[in-house]
């Protein structure tokens, strides 16, 4: 199965990354920086548009602008509000909750009707310190059980900054599995499809699901 | 008459092989320190020892910087996660990729390669 990194934070264009990634196993990689170009190499990188405002109204403007663009189309939930706004977003293919928000129930099941996908951070795990780790952990037990029991999309992603903050699929599905979630359906999370589907919309042949127009 | 345990009555283990992808080459003693003290942290004293986590040091390949970690079947997923949460070891960063498990080393080296 070819798997899928859906958010490398990394701002620079680097071979290193690319390299890394290849070494771990991973098939491509979307990254949110201004700086990197989208490529078809070994690991196929694509270049999503990271929206983060506190503004709602800017926040609607810039991911309707962003969706006729970019594959991937991300929100950081800068706040409660921000978070269940984005879930009622169909242009949203993400959402990614800063750490210690809360996703109750009701903001999964906007998630699920709208198809927007929550992401669960290993860097964000990494990052933190001994109690921070434990309470950010903790939060991200509570958001998966909301998440599981909504049967929302969801997503388990590396938030790399760096090519050293990438870890394998291996490591993640560990990760998805101590959350609480099916092997299965986190290997599904991580598959293609979200990116394959997305690329089908743009390409303007893609009408409702099942049909396409075939010129 | 010498008393022996039955084979099924012991207990079965894991081994995880991992790759560690470092700047700069890690010496055995680091990586073990590294490795067992981030278990520990992630799993805590009684599930540190509950997992049953053991280094294998004859199978650390230092050139290639491979090497084999045995622990108990249920506690993978847990060591797993403790090696991913190593970021660096001295001052070289690394990752740890679990690249096999498997039940026997024999089975994990011909399926790693």
């Amino acid at each position: 199965m070819e798997f899928w990194d859906y958010c490398v934070r990394d701002d620079a264009e680097k071979p290193a990354l690319e390299e890394m990634a290849q070494k771990l196993g991973w098939k491509g990689l979307c990254t949110f920086g201004d700086n990197v170009k989208s490529q078809k190499g070994v690991v196929e990188i694509s270049v999503g548009a990271l929206v983060e405002t506190k503004n709602i109204n800017e926040m609607k403007k810039k991911v309707r602008s962003a969706r006729k663009s970019s594959e991937i189309v991300a929100v950081t939930g800068l706040s409660d509000e921000m978070n269940r706004l984005a879930c009622d977003t169909q242009e949203v293919d993400m959402l990614l909750p800063k750490p210690q928000t809360k996703i109750d129930i009701v903001m999964a099941k906007l998630a699920r009707e709208n198809e927007v996908s929550i992401c669960f951070e290993f860097g964000t795990v990494l990052h933190s310190s001994m109690e921070e780790r434990g309470q950010v952990f903790s939060q991200m037990i509570k958001n998966a059980k909301a998440v599981r029991k909504s049967k929302a999309p969801f997503v388990i992603v590396s938030g790399a900054s760096s090519e050293f903050g990438l870890r394998s699929h291996s490591e993640l599905i560990a990760f998805g599995k101590l959350l609480g979630f099916g092997e299965s359906e986190i290997k599904r999370s991580m598959s293609a499809d979200m990116i394959n589907s997305n690329r089908k919309k743009l390409s303007g042949k893609f009408v409702i699901p099942g049909v396409e127009v075939e010129k | 008459m010498k008393l022996k345990r039955l084979p099924s009555m012991k207990e079965k283990k894991r081994y995880l092989l991992f790759r560690l992808h470092s700047d700069l080459p890690v010496a055995y003693d680091d990586m073990k320190g590294a490795a067992l003290n981030s278990i520990l942290n992630w799993a805590g004293e009684k599930g540190f020892s509950v997992s049953n986590a053991r280094m294998i040091r004859n199978l650390w390949d230092g050139k290639r910087q491979k090497g084999c970690l045995s622990c108990t079947p249920k506690s993978v997923d847990d060591i797993k996660m403790a090696l991913a949460l190593v970021h660096q070891i001295g001052d070289s960063k690394v990752i740890f990729q679990v690249t096999r498990v498997s039940g026997t080393i024999k089975s994990g080296n011909v399926k790693a390669g």
